[in-house]
């Protein structure tokens, strides 16, 4: 699929549930969908479009809100889906439905960037340490490391 | 009835690196697999928004030591995507090879640690034997073994003379006669054969479905390569490439696919050597990088890598997500170890190829019916396996 087909197929199905679509080349393009319309277009990506791969799951803090950005791909092109949430009350919801090969991923966006995710089956640390504080995310960017003063200096 | 708890790990004499894995055993059978990751976190992609794009580059070519290249290649296109820089095709040439080349080197490294893993420990010394000409080259070109520090932002740091030329095409030329013995080893010999056929299965749905990559993926009829999918490097031109898949779905088949998977690659090699453009090898780049995003793939040795890369207008980036082939193919290999033998655990783990640093991340077997639990280490399951299957008969 062209970028032109996938952009009349995203009109067709999705229509004003998808809020922006930004295309950087003839193999990449980005789109964005509120988290309550999330699932429904991911289905039609997945089902529609024939992306059939999800690459992987990046959370990201935009400085005012979280957001989450769900890697498809199929031959010949890259899609991005950006959803987006409020830093007060950071929830999407599982896309473990459509794609259930993204169970890691977002345990790992849950770890490192504090969104919750809704429906998860099971949302234990996969990369930080058992003992690791609660609600504090290290891929914020009000969180800085700062180096413990130890024997060496 | 009651179930045993297997723990395996984290320290793994086999994987040289730390993982924990829980089995729920009943008997010889797995019935569940979990994993707990984490054990080599380091925070890389923290690191890199304190960092500037070339320290960044560095930083990301240490994530793991055997697709050190494929790293430094996803973060180095990517940047040049952002900044709309063109490099130079003698450079694209350079960058692809040293691609394949680490590619023929990783899977000769794999085709040794699963004869090892077996038990097969011949495979093993004849595979490693043929992985020194291979590192022998890279070392020739970039001076180094691992960490080759080729790739920058704009295209490669090192040219290429008539006499590495002519050295590679020796090397490959040696490595393209062994290869094809090993294939028949690998897919014919019937004591190999016998202990690999049908283990770790994962038919083409639950491949899809799971998102598997690379030649775990191959292996079970699906054709994802991105170098066919998103081509880049010279790829994107005129570089011939076929893409090795196979219907088997188990261990035997993703031996088969990777011993083809060298084959070609040496083609691609001898051409790149043969039709090597002339001119620069790399484009000067800015230390500034213009705002933007960008989503940079490239097909490690183990499967597709993916970089995500924003930018804010400074010579840092605002945001950097790396995903390693190994965990997206965790999820396919949990599957596969499921309904197995806990014998086959060590065989099925290795067939993925599983970077631990790559994806950052032991094992337990709980036992259904006694309820206990059972710490083993890597190189008693290891062990357990082989002796297993000794008294089934099968001998290597």
């Amino acid at each position: 699929m062209t970028v032109e087909e996938i952009q009349k197929t995203i009109g067709e199905k999705l229509g004003p549930k998808v809020l922006e679509i930004s295309v950087k080349s003839p193999r990449q393009m980005f789109v964005t969908v509120a988290p309550e319309n999330l699932i429904e277009a991911m289905r039609v990506f997945k089902d529609d479009i024939g992306l059939y791969h999800l690459s992987t799951i990046t959370g990201r803090d935009t400085g005012d809100k979280l957001e989450a950005l769900y890697h498809l791909a199929m031959e010949g092109m890259e899609l991005t889906v950006r959803s987006q949430t409020e830093r007060s009350h950071p929830k999407l919801p599982t896309v473990t439905p459509v794609y259930p090969g993204a169970v890691f991923y977002e345990r790992e966006v849950h770890d490192l960037v504090g969104i919750d995710i809704e429906g998860h089956p099971d949302l234990r640390p996969l990369v930080l340490p058992e003992d690791w504080p609660q609600g504090v995310y290290p891929l914020r960017k009000d969180w800085k490391y700062n180096r413990e003063k130890g024997a060496i200096e | 009835m009651s179930t045993f708890v297997l723990p395996v790990g984290p320290q793994h004499p086999a994987l040289k690196e730390p993982t924990s894995f829980r089995f729920l055993v009943d008997g010889e059978y797995v019935v569940d697999a979990d994993l707990r990751l984490g054990y080599n976190h380091r925070g890389i992609e923290k690191g890199c928004e304190d960092r500037t794009y070339v320290q960044c580059m560095y930083i990301l070519e240490r994530i793991c030591g055997i697709c050190s290249n494929a790293h430094m290649t996803a973060f180095c296109q990517g940047v040049e995507r952002i900044l709309g820089l063109e490099v130079p095709k003698r450079g694209l040439y350079i960058r692809c090879l040293m691609g394949e080349l680490e590619r023929v080197h990783s899977h000769l490294l794999w085709l040794g640690v699963a004869g090892h893993e077996v038990g097969f420990d011949t495979f093993f010394m004849y595979t490693w034997r043929d992985r020194e000409i291979v590192q022998d080259l890279l070392e020739l070109i970039s001076g180094n073994r691992v960490n080759y520090g080729m790739q920058t932002i704009g295209g490669v740091r090192r040219d290429l003379d008539e006499l590495q030329i002519k050295k590679c095409l020796e090397g490959i030329a040696a490595l393209k006669s062994r290869t094809p013995y090993y294939l028949n080893i690998g897919a014919t010999e019937p004591t190999l054969v016998a202990r690999i056929a049908g283990i770790g299965k994962l038919p083409k749905e639950k491949a899809l479905e799971l998102n598997a990559v690379g030649p775990t993926a191959r292996a079970s009829g699906v054709e994802i390569d991105v170098r066919k999918d998103a081509p880049y490097a010279g790829f994107e031109s005129d570089i011939p490439f076929h893409i090795k898949t196979d219907t088997g779905g188990d261990v035997l088949a993703r031996v088969v696919v990777r011993a083809h998977e060298l084959m070609e690659s040496y083609d691609i090699c001898e051409f790149i050597l043969k039709n090597l453009p002339s001119g620069e090898v790399r484009a000067k780049a800015p230390r500034k990088v213009p705002e933007g995003e960008v989503v940079s793939r490239v097909e490690a040795q183990r499967g597709e890598d993916i970089h995500y890369i924003r930018s804010n207008g400074s010579d840092k980036p605002e945001r950097v997500k790396v995903r390693a082939p190994t965990l997206a193919n965790w999820p396919a290999t949990l599957y596969m170890l499921r309904g197995g033998y806990v014998a086959d655990i060590p065989i099925v783990m290795a067939a993925i190829d599983p970077c631990l640093s790559c994806t950052d991340r032991m094992a337990v077997v709980t036992d259904v019916r006694k309820g206990s639990e059972k710490v083993m280490d890597w190189e008693e399951l290891r062990r357990y396996g082989i002796e297993f299957y000794r008294r089934k008969g099968i001998k290597l």
